[in-house]
Order: structure tokens, then sequence, then C-alpha cells
């Protein structure tokens, strides 16, 4: 087992749409598209911007198998470096907020 | 270049933001209700099988209960849009570990039962199609709570 990332912040995860996606793809194995453009209630075109942007960086891995009757389902999992990215972002989140007063 | 105490304000947000996105992908993930009672039934399968045969047909038996899950579970991934990892979490693992033992128990079970207890081995057949039932929805239950609370590697 890998030990656990350092606090660490990550610009790429940060932005609202990228993190939710990564917060989603951290919990399953696997994640189709369709679901995650649910997650955020935007466009397939937003959608698939975002995930250029993590594919780019190497925290997602896409995968395009045909469906019967030729329909293409996107699925979309977390790379390993993806996981530790995330985990060290949240972890840094963490250590931000720490000495804050509680929230009402 | 942003103040930490800024950045700790948002940090703050963008927290909020994952609890809510857990939140919301704990109530997707979750077996459909055919799920359960489909796997219920070709664990009772496995169980009758043992009790009452021997030889080749425990292993017609034991091909017909992997090939059948691993159709359920193909199925269950189209019908939800969503691959769940393996058990994440403490309540998710140890779900799935006490179905796994119930499954193996009634099907080593109704070996020992053998032929001459048919009744018994029907009984415990039925046994374990509800346990697998009950225990798949216990275990969705688990899963669900697990994600929502962050028991896994994000």
């Amino acid at each position: 087992m890998s030990a656990e990332p350092g606090p660490r912040f990550d610009e790429i995860i940060h932005a609202p749409n990228r993190l939710r996606i990564c917060v989603a793809l951290a919990a399953t194995a696997e994640t189709e598209f369709s679901v995650l453009r649910e997650l955020l209630g935007v466009s397939d075109a937003v959608v698939s911007k975002q995930l250029r942007t993590l594919q780019e960086a190497g925290y997602v891995t896409l995968t395009k198998p045909t469906g019967r009757g030729g329909r293409v389902r996107t699925w979309v999992s977390l790379t390993g470096r993806g996981r530790q990215a995330l985990q060290g972002h949240i972890a840094e989140l963490r250590r931000l907020t720490r000495h804050l007063p509680a929230a009402e | 270049m942003e103040s930490d105490s800024g950045k700790s304000v948002d940090a703050r947000g963008a927290l909020d933001d994952i609890r809510r996105a857990r939140g919301w992908v704990s109530e997707r993930v979750g077996s459909p209700w055919w799920f359960h009672g489909g796997l219920g039934l070709l664990v009772a399968q496995q169980v009758v099988v043992n009790g009452v045969a021997e030889g080749l047909w425990t292993l017609v038996s034991f091909g017909v209960l992997v090939l059948g899950a691993t159709v359920l579970v193909l199925c269950a991934r189209r019908a939800t849009g969503v691959t769940p990892t393996w058990p994440r979490g403490p309540r998710a693992n140890a779900l799935m570990a006490v179905r796994m033992m119930v499954a193996l128990g009634a099907i080593w079970g109704a070996a020992l039962l053998g032929r001459e207890a048919v009744g018994a081995v029907a009984a415990l057949a039925v046994g374990s199609l509800l346990a697998t039932v009950l225990l798949g929805f216990a275990y969705d239950s688990a899963l669900r709570q697990d994600i929502a609370e962050g028991s896994d590697a994000g």
C-alpha cells in the first residue's frame, strides 16, 4: 500500500467542475460520461473540456467500448496519479482550513 | 499571488463542494433492484445442486454461478453508469465478508446435508436466497454511507 501523499495544492484539480469530477471518480472504479454530465449539470462540451484537461495531466483515462447497436459509451476512471493528486489536494484544503473558525 | 487566508476561504468552499459531490455519488451507487435477487437465485441453485447432486453437476452449477454473477455485474454497470470499486470502507468491507461467508457456508452446509435431507437443503437454499438479497441491500446502504463519509482514497 502506498503512503498517504502530503498536502499539495493542485491548480488543475481545484477548478470546481474538475474537483467534482475527481471526487466522483475517486468513489468509483469507472463512471460513465453521462453520469458526470448529470453531476455537473452542464453540457457535453463542458464535460469533455474538463476531462481533456484532466487527461492531459494524466489524472484520468477514458475508454470507449462500442456498445450494442453501435452506441458508444465513454467510461472514465481516475488514474493512480490522479488519485494521489486528489488526496494531496484534499489534504492541502484541510490544512488551509484548519485554523479557520467553524462555519455557521 | 493569492494570500493564504483568501485561499483558506476558497478551500472551505471547495471542501463543502467535495462533501456535496460525495453525497451525490453515494446516491448513485448501489445495485438495481433485480441485482440482489438474481445473485440470490444463483447462490440458491448452487446450494441445491451441492446438496442433491455431485461431481460434474456441482462444477456446472459453479460455472452458472460465476457466469451469471458476471452477467449481472455487467448489466448493473450498464444500467447505473457506475462501476463501484471493490469494498471500500469499513462497513461495506464487513458486509461483503459476511455476505460471502453466508453464501459459502450455505453451499458447504448443503454438501454436508446431502440427498438424505432434501427438505433441509431446500430450506437452506431459500435461506441463502433471502440472506443474499437482504445482505445485498445492507451492503449497498453501507457503501453509500462509506462514500458519503469519504472512507475512500479521496
